[in-house]
């Protein structure tokens, strides 16, 4: 189209949608950058105000404290599914071949091997909550942990619970009893198929609701996906 | 000669091209869960309760659950036990080694009220074996939180 039968009224339209499209990138872009500075700070202080310990060391989990979130996030929660406080343990970590006579009757996917966790559980003062469990002092073992299976390719379903209670039902398989005062050890295991595996991932024992706050408190396991081939193939 | 419409039309293309057209991410897939499972010789139902939260800080943001294994086309089981804020859209997205996490969710849920629902899928029908339960903050800052698992037994209301 010539430029010379173009008019006027269309000129200044064009120019005017320019002008429109520019200011528009501009205000896009400003909103881009001030909602990923606010992002990396949110990022940053979830980061800072998580709490990481290793094998053998207790955390406290404290349900309290826990929903206060934090400044910068306050819907920052690992959530455990009671209230009160219980103190962790993460004492044992063993990697066993699906042929090892312990494995017999776990539940089995076609899991090459089961990573073993042993965990201390003591309950300092802390209660189901309401609506969960018909027990008051009855807890779901995967609202207080689970592995990282999302980043290292464990499922997060257990092959095997060993607190289970006699009388709970097969939707309640992760369920525990831990009346106050009382101390429990128990066995978690996690199948996985070594295809599956995320190579040169550290496994974390992950604490509070799968969800998106789980990382907020870990156990370091001390051990990555690539021990578990190397501790399957030894 | 420029027609008015060209130049609405010029604006539309415009506006889309800059990503203020509406942005959906029901089939997007979220943060990542890999891994695989070979149901030939798994239990004919995964109905165990397993806790889920989910906090939504603001429109659009995602979050799940990892992926668990699924044994049968049932619903996909949930209990919400609390919920705040924006009520969150819920999600059942199923997993296919090579291309990832697809949304299998059969309608559209919101996560409003508390209780026992189910939450229909396709995930077995699309030859999937691993789901997983996400959310997604539709329209704001919003919480959920409960329990679910990947197999329905017995029947309840839809959510």
């Amino acid at each position: 189209m010539p430029l010379n039968t173009v008019t006027l009224g269309e000129k200044v339209a064009f120019c005017a949608l320019a002008v429109l499209a520019v200011v528009l990138v501009a205000v896009l872009g400003l909103r881009g950058y001030l909602e990923e500075q606010r992002h990396a700070a949110t990022e940053a202080a979830r980061t800072q105000h998580s709490t990481e310990v290793v094998l053998g060391e207790t955390l406290a989990l404290d349900s309290i404290e826990d929903e206060k979130g934090i400044a910068e996030d306050p819907s920052f929660q690992a959530r455990f599914g009671f209230q009160g406080m219980m103190e962790i343990t993460l004492t044992e970590v063993e990697v066993i071949s699906k042929g090892d006579s312990r494995a017999v009757g776990w539940a089995d996917r076609g899991y090459d091997g089961y990573l073993v966790t042993t965990v201390k559980l003591r309950n300092a003062n802390a209660s189901g909550e309401s609506g969960a469990y018909d027990k008051e002092y009855r807890f779901n073992i995967s609202g207080v942990c689970g592995i990282n299976g999302s980043e290292v390719g464990i499922l997060p379903d257990l092959a095997f619970f060993s607190g289970t209670p006699d009388d709970a039902s097969d939707k309640e398989g992760y369920a525990f009893d831990l009346p106050p005062g009382e101390e429990v050890e128990l066995t978690l295991a996690f199948g996985f198929a070594e295809d599956d595996l995320i190579p040169g991932v550290e496994i974390y024992l992950d604490l509070g609701m799968d969800g998106g706050a789980r990382h907020k408190y870990r156990i370091d396991a001390g051990l990555s996906t690539d021990n578990l081939v190397e501790r399957l193939s030894s | 000669m420029l027609k008015k419409r060209t130049l609405i039309g010029a604006a539309l293309a415009l506006s889309l091209a800059l990503g203020t057209g509406v942005a959906y991410a029901e089939e997007s897939p979220k943060a990542g869960v890999v891994g695989g499972v070979d149901s030939g010789v798994a239990p004919l139902v995964n109905n165990t309760d397993t806790s889920f939260s989910f906090s939504l800080a603001s429109a659009g943001s995602t979050q799940g659950t990892a992926g668990r294994a699924k044994d049968t086309s049932s619903s996909v089981y949930i209990r919400i036990d609390g919920w705040g804020g924006k009520a969150p859209r819920m999600y059942i997205d199923g997993y296919r080694s090579g291309t990832g996490w697809v949304n299998c969710t059969q309608g559209t849920y919101h996560a409003n009220k508390t209780g026992e629902y189910e939450v229909y899928n396709t995930v077995k029908e699309n030859g999937l074996s691993m789901a997983r339960l996400t959310s997604w903050g539709e329209s704001g800052y919003g919480y959920v939180y409960g329990v679910w698992s990947p197999d329905c037994v017995g029947s309840f209301p839809r959510l």
